[in-house]
This record gives C-alpha cells, structure tokens and sequence, in this order.
C-alpha cells in the first residue's frame, strides 16, 4: 500500500466491517426483547397457576 | 412485571441518538487516511468494541469479588450480564479487526500476540457461559462463575498490553510506535475526535445494554423462584 498517489479503494472492507457491527448488534437488541418478552409471558403464566392453586 | 425506568427509558433514546452522531462522524467527519484509504476507518468502532469488550470482563471480575464476599446473588446476575454483553462487543472487535487486517497486512488472521491473546479471551468467556449451564445449584454455578471471572479477568490486561510486551505487528495507535507494526498511521485531530467520541458512545451503549441485561436476569430468577415454589 506504500508509495501509491491516492488511496486504495477499500471501501468493500469498510462496508463490509460497518455492516457486521449493525447486523450483530441488531440481533444481541432483538435477542435481549425476545428473551424479555418470552420471561414475561412465562411469569405471568406461572402466576396465573398460582392463583388457580390457592 | 415491573415498567421500564424511565431513567432506563432517557438513556435508550441518548443512545440512539449518540450512535447515530458516532456513525455521521465515522462517514463523514473523520478524513481519508492517505495509505489505507476508507478502511482505516473501521478502526473509530474496531477500538470502542474493543474497549467496552474490555471493560465488561473487568466489570464481570468486580462482580464476582463482591458475590464472592456477599454472597448474593444479585451479583451473579451482574456478572453474567457483563460477560454477555462483552462476548457480543468483543467478538464485533476481533470480526472487524479481521476485515482491517485484509488490505492492511494481506491476510485475514496472523496468530500475532495481539490477535492471539484476543481469541483466548473471547474463548475463556464462551467456555464461562457454556460452563454455567452445566451447573444446577443456583449458589454453586454463582461461586464456579465468581471464581472463572475472577481468574479470567487476567487475561484482560494481559490482551491490552501484549502490542506493548511483546513484538507485534499490531499498530499501537494510541501511546507507543512500534518498528515492527504495519497498519500504524498519525491520528489528525478529526481522527482523534471521532475515536475518543466513539468509545464514548460506546460506553453508553454499553451500559444501556447492561441494564436490560441485568433486568433480564432478574426476571429470570424471579421465574425460578417461581417454578420451584410451584412444585414445592
């Protein structure tokens, strides 16, 4: 890369690497309201059973 | 179900809103590097994953001495959180890294001491999270779990300083020049900006995940609690 007049063209590298920080950190976000949101159901589930049990 | 805080609620938004002035700046703000071109600019988030990364282990070792001392189990839910949200952080530097290392050193992985050390840490902790689910005993997986961080935690600071111990080819762009590094570049002060105000940003967005994560956790127990107390 040394000695060139203008810069290498290594936007693909660049888009690439912005691409993989988005999607990865799209998914960790949705992983973490799936989980939310199935824990929640579970508890209200489990309190329901309760309930029916007293 | 206890409402989202609105504390929790203000930081989301501001997170938002600062990782989109952090990717304007990364764009648009910073300038071309003249030898690597638009991939040197990976290196603005390469470094804030890294850092936030960084700091979770940490964060996941301070956890751990205090379950250790305290014996609650609220910190077992810290430490896990902190290690989670490393893994994701962590894994994003080493992926970008890899993707820098490309035009910069024509592979796409060299087992240098820099890159070495950080596989090592980011497999540590997967093995942690694989490890815990093998235990039952909420106590026992909390005090196995204190104990690996703890442990673990060393290889932290042995993965930040090995481009300064040790021969590298790894830049170190911040503090130091090294004969043998190739990728290494000055840092104008746009450059300087945008770096300092990426891990900033970061850091932000660390500690909202973190949050969500620990609430996670909580309710987590909570439904625990809840299923033994049912077939009790």
């Amino acid at each position: 890369m040394l000695f060139l007049d203008v810069p290498p063209d290594t936007t693909r590298f660049f888009y690439s690497a912005y691409a993989i920080i988005f999607v990865t950190l799209t998914f960790y976000v949705i992983s973490l309201a799936v989980r939310w949101n199935n824990l929640h159901s579970e508890l209200k589930a489990l309190e329901e059973l309760e309930k029916d049990n007293k | 179900m206890t409402p989202t805080p609105r504390a929790l609620r203000i930081l989301e938004i501001v997170s938002l809103l600062l990782f989109a002035a952090a990717v304007w700046m990364v764009f648009f703000y910073s300038p071309l590097e003249a030898v690597m071109g638009a991939v040197q600019k990976v290196f603005y988030f390469h470094v804030a994953n890294a850092w936030v990364g960084m700091l979770g282990f940490i964060a996941a070792g301070v956890s751990g001495i205090i379950y250790l001392r305290t014996k609650d189990l609220k910190w077992d839910i810290v430490e896990v959180a902190a290690v989670e949200i490393s893994l994701v952080f962590f894994f994003i530097a080493i992926v970008t890294g890899s993707i820098w290392a490309y035009p910069a050193w024509n592979t796409w992985w060299t087992w240098d001491p820099r890159l070495t050390t950080a596989a090592i840490l980011e497999l540590i902790y997967i093995a942690y999270m694989l490890l815990r689910q093998g235990i039952e005993d909420p106590e026992r997986r909390a005090r196995f779990g204190a104990v690996y961080t703890l442990i673990g935690g060393l290889s932290v600071p042995l993965t930040f300083m090995s481009i300064r111990l040790f021969r590298t080819i790894h830049p170190v762009v911040v503090g130091g020049a090294n004969a043998a590094a190739q990728g290494g570049f000055d840092m104008t002060p746009k450059m300087l900006q945008s770096m300092l105000f990426s891990i900033a940003v970061f850091s932000v967005i660390f500690i909202t995940l973190f949050w969500h994560r620990i609430r996670i956790g909580n309710l987590a127990q909570t439904v625990e609690q809840l299923k033994l107390k049912l077939t009790q």
